[in-house]
């Protein structure tokens, strides 16, 4: 009678655990549509930035999202050539995304970051690391190097 | 001996308020035994030794569903019908009594955990983390005609699962551990009164730093209560009703570079139950609990929320 317990039991367990192996899909790619004016605008750390944030889809869901950063200078101007590093991070629980997203400047100023893996619902940020390499001087443009940073929020329903 | 897990990965404070009770333990076979100085402490703690007991082997299965979420302000609300989550987790428990007053367990979880979402459908399991629990008792409740026994309780949760980032799963449902060390003390307070039993158990949870993606998060002090009322029958079964609170402050980073802009970060959850146990034979004894997250505002904050269940089968040896 015992033995019969433990073993459904372990029969169970096991049957859970098989049920578990199932294959990994990816979610649905998110459109790459920012219609109108930005879901929020953020200051730079160093305040020398201005940073306009669109979502896709305008809603954040959990699943594959992505964003669009236009990012200007103080005159307004945008800035372009910029390398962003951008990690998706939930800060409450102290992790990120098995995802890495994938940025392109995709017009003069206008950032692209896909996916943003928001694996789970809750707040996530974006912890974006702005830089500009340059070889000590100024580039063709006149722009100089620049190493700066953001960490827009956004909350995941 | 098992207690709530500190926070982990996306796990951390739902899993903590499950552990906490998921099972009633270790009610022993014998007459004495249905006295609630002897079997109130299974209400508390999965295989905790009762005082005649020398060790015991438990299974444990549990299953909980997320239905909602507690914002960074402690607003509640409900998911889409496009997204759900179910944490499943099978747990092996083995406690060993050290000296008369002492006793140790040693669990290894095996956590799987499904996500949906449009798209996707995906399931991931492993190993969770390892944790090893310690209990001394100065006083039992039982040798108390009027003050309340009181034990020490402690603990050290080892990262053996895997954290988030470390996976490759686009819904990260193969990360199963926090990605670092916790280490746990607190006070077991009980009382019994003829069949009626009763616990308040406080404790701290530190939690080491942990770094992923070039980010370093640090923890403050987590702080739980668990407060527990049961009643042990004559045929040796025993029934009680719980409620666990958890809470934390804001977590620090670095790598994150705008200090302050950010939303709270902080936990929050408040978990009730019913819990019981049934001693099915001499020295086996099965045991489950039905939990949920008070799904109202600021009862929670930062956490998803759901309901569970919990099975356990214990067999203990004097």
């Amino acid at each position: 009678m015992n033995g019969r317990i433990a073993f459904r039991l372990a029969v169970a367990s096991a049957a859970i655990l098989v049920a578990s192996c199932g294959q990994p899909a990816a979610p649905t790619a998110p459109a790459l549509v920012f219609p109108g004016a930005p879901a929020l605008t953020v200051a730079s750390a160093s305040g020398q930035l201005n940073i306009g944030i669109w979502w896709s889809p305008p809603q954040p869901t959990v699943g594959y999202d992505a964003t669009q950063l236009a990012i200007t200078d103080a005159a307004g101007a945008p800035v372009t050539g910029l390398t962003l590093t951008i990690v998706p991070w939930m800060p409450a629980h102290g992790h990120g995304a098995s995802v890495e997203p994938t940025v392109s400047e995709m017009s003069p100023g206008i950032y692209v970051a896909t996916p943003l893996d928001f694996f789970m619902a809750g707040n996530w940020e974006l912890m974006t690391a702005i830089a500009r390499p340059t070889d000590g001087g100024a580039d063709a443009d006149g722009a100089g190097s620049l190493n700066d940073s953001a960490d827009p929020t956004v909350e995941v329903p | 001996m098992t207690r709530p897990t500190p926070p982990w990965k996306c796990l951390s404070a739902r899993h903590a308020a499950a552990v906490a009770i998921l099972v009633a333990g270790a009610a022993h076979a014998t007459p004495a035994a249905a006295q609630a100085c002897c079997a109130g402490g299974a209400l508390v703690s999965p295989v905790r030794l009762a005082p005649p007991e020398d060790y015991a082997v438990g299974l444990q299965t549990r299953v909980r569903s997320d239905m909602g979420l507690f914002g960074a302000d402690g607003s509640y609300s409900s998911f889409s019908n496009t997204s759900t989550e179910q944490d499943v987790e099978q747990d092996l428990a083995i406690s060993f009594r050290l000296a008369r007053r002492a006793q140790v367990s040693l669990v290894l979880p095996y956590v799987e955990t499904h996500r949906t979402d449009p798209g996707l459908d995906e399931w991931g399991s492993g190993l969770g983390d390892v944790a090893v629990n310690v209990r001394y008792d100065f006083k039992l409740a039982a040798e108390m005609t009027t003050w309340p026994g009181f034990a020490l309780l402690g603990g050290v949760v080892f990262p053996t699962g895997k954290a988030v980032g470390d996976g490759t799963n686009p819904a990260a449902t193969d990360a199963t551990g926090t990605g670092t060390y916790n280490v746990t003390l607190g006070i077991d307070l009980e009382k019994v009164h003829g069949p009626l039993y009763g616990a308040l158990n406080l404790w701290g949870t530190y939690s080491g730093s942990n770094s992923s993606q070039g980010v370093t998060t640090s923890y403050p002090l987590q702080l739980t209560a668990l407060a527990v009322a049961g009643y042990v029958f004559e045929n040796e079964a025993a029934a009680a009703l719980y409620v666990n609170f958890l809470e934390r402050g804001d977590t620090s980073t670095s790598g994150g570079t705008q200090p302050g802009t950010q939303p709270a970060s902080g936990l929050r959850l408040t978990t009730v139950g019913v819990t019981g146990l049934f001693p099915v034979a001499d020295g086996w004894r099965l045991s489950g609990s039905i939990y949920t997250d008070v799904l109202l505002a600021s009862f929670g904050r930062n956490e998803q929320a759901g309901a569970g269940v919990t099975a356990t089968l214990v067999r203990a040896w004097r």
